[in-house]
């Protein structure tokens, strides 16, 4: 009951916040609550991974920037009235491209993941950030696509009728997107597969001996994982109009990861209220010093070293 | 009685160490078969190669004449091979039922089933108590209830005594003559009393080979067996 | 011919370099079991810290004992105030507390020399090239693989042949005997987590004068050296030595040959933008195919 009251209260907030940020003469804190949402998004997408499915992946930068770049790939085609390859028209509508983006991170992470789940523990650790990494200098090396300077591009996608490039409407957008994707993620962990992915999280071994392919389990849970990843960078690629290999730097990983464990990796809100929490700190730590990364870096340390038994039991237990 | 499951030569080796020396072994349909021996004589991985957790270096396993050896694990639960773990392996963040729900949904049964396989186990007055907070008899009892949902023809039983009271073992006892003829069982167990009240046959297994293969009375009467186990093993 | 010769020797060049990180990395997985992402910035620490000494004496011979100190204290340091706190945890804890350590140094460097990269001239003694008969070579370059590879016999001769190799050795298979052997299992772990940072911080100092000087370097090294570690086997330092030179060979051929056989197949711009984006993924793309046929890795050490 407490958390119903806590999640209705957390959701009038957010309705509320364009207008609080306006009444403040601070509409710039509306974008940063659409970023917020947006790596809240991204972060709860690696929990399925990570909290739900016990799989530490550092390497969801990659997917998140993939969705990225197929919005602005896409975008930019539809610009230019030029196909991709050649054969692939470019679309500048919001809902195609957002499932274009969640299709193509979705198959990347099909690929990496059944390569890097032939592994597990540390090993899986260093591969799937190495895949990102891969990916990373791919589109660096992607002069076609901008290369390191990225892509720019003039215009939010559309949606409907409304008014994209009010910074307002695609805040609701973007909480609309998060909405929907949370119910998503409660839908799919209280399911038959949820059930069975978090045995394979407790005790692998057990799921095995009752005949369950723990591999494709996990694997598809990778999967929809990536494809969340994917979803957020489409709608942070429409938040800037501008996408960069800078968006999946390897460092990006690792703050989804605190996301999660700050927020509860065993909830499904748990990592957007960490993202909240994360880039709240680090935005409150920019104002007193730019160095604030060397405040944060050993306050991450003292954090982990602080809760024994893993820094999850501040947010939350497990469900 | 027609064999069940057929071992026939299965040998694997660990390093320098043969942990399973040509094994040969028939288990019958219905019959409580128990496999006893010192500690290290390879009994609990002779179980991992029969499930297919560990591949063994030779030989063959066979269930009802089909040969088990390019088969995953998963592919041998559908065919009628469970096993239990001498250290119980439960999921101890669900309760009593979710674990046997788990193995239900395991092969698209309906979860309603999970009471019935409880019961079996004696467990379904604590169905919705979560694992950590059961007893160990009672993740014994557990391990077993979700071993029963998978629906075995050919049951692998890996010390389903050890670390039990007298009462919790005359209760396991129990449980296990109750489900005699549903299914055929390879009983690996230290406990002589468990295993002399349920084994219809016993084989004994010293450094990965089968030394003595018969009924309970041949088995507690050979030379051999008294010397290299029953010598020392009898309490 | 003599160009594929000189890309050889500048692929074994990389090869020894990554080979002095994973070998910390895969000794300290090996003894420990952590994960350690910070390792890259102990080679940043040596890198840095051997930049400043040559620029305050002006000589790169003092260079070397200020890199080499700074990072391995710099390690002990760490180990002592983090690391072993970490040994009991899950790897999601280490992989996060070691991230915290990244995001300190890379500021800290930061603060105390700016965000511009610092230059270290080749010592003059080593500026020529040496002639090999079919071709001059770099001589500063010959002397990293001489270095590398005399470091690689050394630690190999260090883990076979001492007390403390044997011991390292038995620690990764069986620390609680060796604990009670009476041997301070604790002090062991920091002496081992110094000498990797000790080789980390080698690399560091001799990759200075080729590339330039600046934060993240370490990372993205060590990012190169996760997959080394990956294709040689966890915890094997032979497998480290083999795969490190693989990896090198590998990175180094392609991004020297790629361009040139592909505009043999297609319109030249066309074959550069492709040969650029493959060479990119080289090493990974190698990586994935051990995967799929020895996920374990072509030397795999213990579970």
């Amino acid at each position: 009951m407490r958390k119903l009251i806590a999640s209705a209260l957390g959701l009038a907030l957010l309705l509320a916040w364009p207008f609080i940020a306006e009444k403040m003469g601070a509409p710039a804190l509306i974008s940063l609550f659409t970023r917020m949402m947006i790596l809240g998004l991204a972060a709860s997408a690696l929990n399925i991974a990570l909290g739900f499915g016990g799989l530490v992946s550092l390497g969801h930068a990659a997917f998140y920037g993939i969705g990225a770049y197929a919005i602005g790939i896409s975008t930019t085609h539809a610009i230019s009235g030029l196909p991709f390859l050649g054969l692939l028209p470019g679309s500048d509508q919001l809902l195609v491209n957002v499932l274009v983006a969640m299709l193509v991170s979705g198959c990347a992470a099909a690929i990496i993941g059944a390569l890097a789940l032939r592994t597990s523990g540390i090993q899986f650790i260093m591969i799937t950030l190495a895949f990102a990494q891969m990916v990373f200098f791919l589109f660096l090396a992607l002069k076609a696509y901008g290369g390191d300077d990225g892509l720019t591009f003039r215009r939010r996608n559309v949606l409907f009728d409304l008014n994209m490039r009010d910074d307002a409407t695609f805040f609701y957008v973007t909480l609309g997107f998060l909405l929907v994707w949370l119910a998503v993620c409660a839908r799919v962990l209280h399911s038959r597969f949820g059930l069975l992915l978090g045995g394979i999280r407790q005790n692998e071994r057990r799921m095995q001996a009752v005949g369950v392919n723990t591999f494709r389990v996990k694997w598809i849970a990778f999967i929809i994982s990536g494809m969340g990843a994917g979803l957020a960078g489409a709608l942070m690629a429409n938040l800037g109009r501008f996408v960069s290999p800078d968006l999946m730097h390897w460092t990006t990983s690792g703050e989804l990861l605190i996301m999660c464990v700050l927020g509860g990796s065993g909830t499904i809100v748990g990592p957007v209220l960490g993202a909240f929490a994360l880039m709240g700190l680090e935005a409150t730590l920019n104002t007193w010093t730019e160095h604030w990364q060397a405040i944060l870096g050993p306050l991450l340390v003292l954090m982990v070293l602080a809760f024994k038994g893993g820094l999850a039991r501040i947010g939350g237990d497990k469900p | 009685m027609s064999a069940l499951l057929v071992i026939d030569d299965l040998t694997k080796n660990f390093g320098g160490l043969r942990v399973t020396d040509h094994v040969c072994l028939d288990l019958r349909a219905g019959e409580v078969h128990a496999l006893i021996g010192p500690n290290g004589a390879g009994k609990t991985t002779l179980i991992s190669q029969i499930m297919g957790e560990i591949t063994p270096e030779g030989g063959s396993i066979r269930l009802d004449g089909v040969d088990m050896g390019k088969l995953s694990q998963a592919q041998r639960v559908r065919r009628g091979l469970a096993r239990t773990f001498q250290v119980p392996q439960v999921l101890s963040d669900y309760t009593a039922r979710d674990n046997v729900v788990a193995a239900l949904y395991a092969r698209g049964a309906s979860p309603d089933e999970a009471m019935q396989h409880l019961a079996r186990a004696n467990m379904d007055g604590r169905a919705d108590v979560r694992v950590s907070d059961l007893s160990h008899g009672e993740r014994k009892q557990l391990e077993l209830a979700i071993a029963l949902a998978t629906r075995p023809r050919m049951l692998l039983l890996d010390e389903p005594m050890a670390g039990l009271g007298p009462v919790e073992s005359a209760q396991m006892i129990a449980i296990l003559q109750g489900l005699r003829g549903d299914m055929a069982m390879l009983l690996v167990e230290h406990d002589m009393k468990a295993v002399f009240a349920l084994a219809d046959r016993i084989s004994v297994l010293v450094y990965g080979a089968i030394i003595a293969s018969g009924a309970p009375d041949e088995i507690q009467n050979d030379p051999r067996v008294r010397e290299a186990y029953l010598g020392t093993g009898e309490d | 011919m003599t160009l594929i010769l000189e890309q050889l020797l500048n692929g074994l060049q990389l090869g020894v370099m990554l080979f002095l990180l994973a070998a910390g990395l895969t000794l300290v997985f090996g003894i420990m079991g952590v994960i350690n992402l910070a390792h890259g910035s102990l080679y940043m620490v040596g890198a840095y810290a051997a930049a400043f000494a040559a620029k305050l004496t002006g000589s790169f011979l003092l260079a070397i004992p200020a890199g080499l100190a700074a990072a391995a204290l710099t390690g002990m340091a760490v180990e002592y105030l983090v690391i072993r706190h970490l040994y009991a945890r899950d790897h999601l804890d280490q992989v996060l507390a070691t991230f915290g350590l990244i995001l300190f140094f890379n500021q800290t460097i930061i603060l105390l020399f700016g965000r511009q990269p610092l230059f270290v001239q080749i010592p003059p003694a080593l500026s020529g090239a040496v002639d090999l008969g079919l071709f001059p070579y770099p001589a500063y370059r010959l002397c990293i693989i001489a270095a590398g590879l005399l470091s690689a016999g050394a630690l190999f001769l260090l883990i076979q042949r001492t007390r403390l190799g044997m011991l390292v050795r038995a620690g990764a298979t069986h620390r609680e005997m060796v604990q009670a052997l009476g041997v301070d299992i604790r002090l062991l772990s920091t002496i081992v987590f110094g000498l990797g940072a000790l080789l980390a911080g080698f690399a560091g100092l001799m990759a200075g004068p080729l590339l330039s000087v600046q934060v993240g370097m370490g990372e993205q090294i060590l990012i190169l050296t996760f997959v080394v570690v990956v294709i040689g086997g966890l915890g094997s330092v032979a497998g480290a030595f083999w795969s490190a030179l693989l990896v090198g060979l590998v990175d180094t051929s392609l991004r020297a040959f790629l361009p040139q056989i592909l505009r043999g197949m297609m319109a030249g711009s066309e074959a550069d933008a492709l040969a650029s984006g493959i060479s990119a993924m080289g090493v990974y793309l190698l990586m994935a195919l051990v995967l799929l046929i020895k996920p374990k890795g072509l030397f795999p050490g213990h579970a």
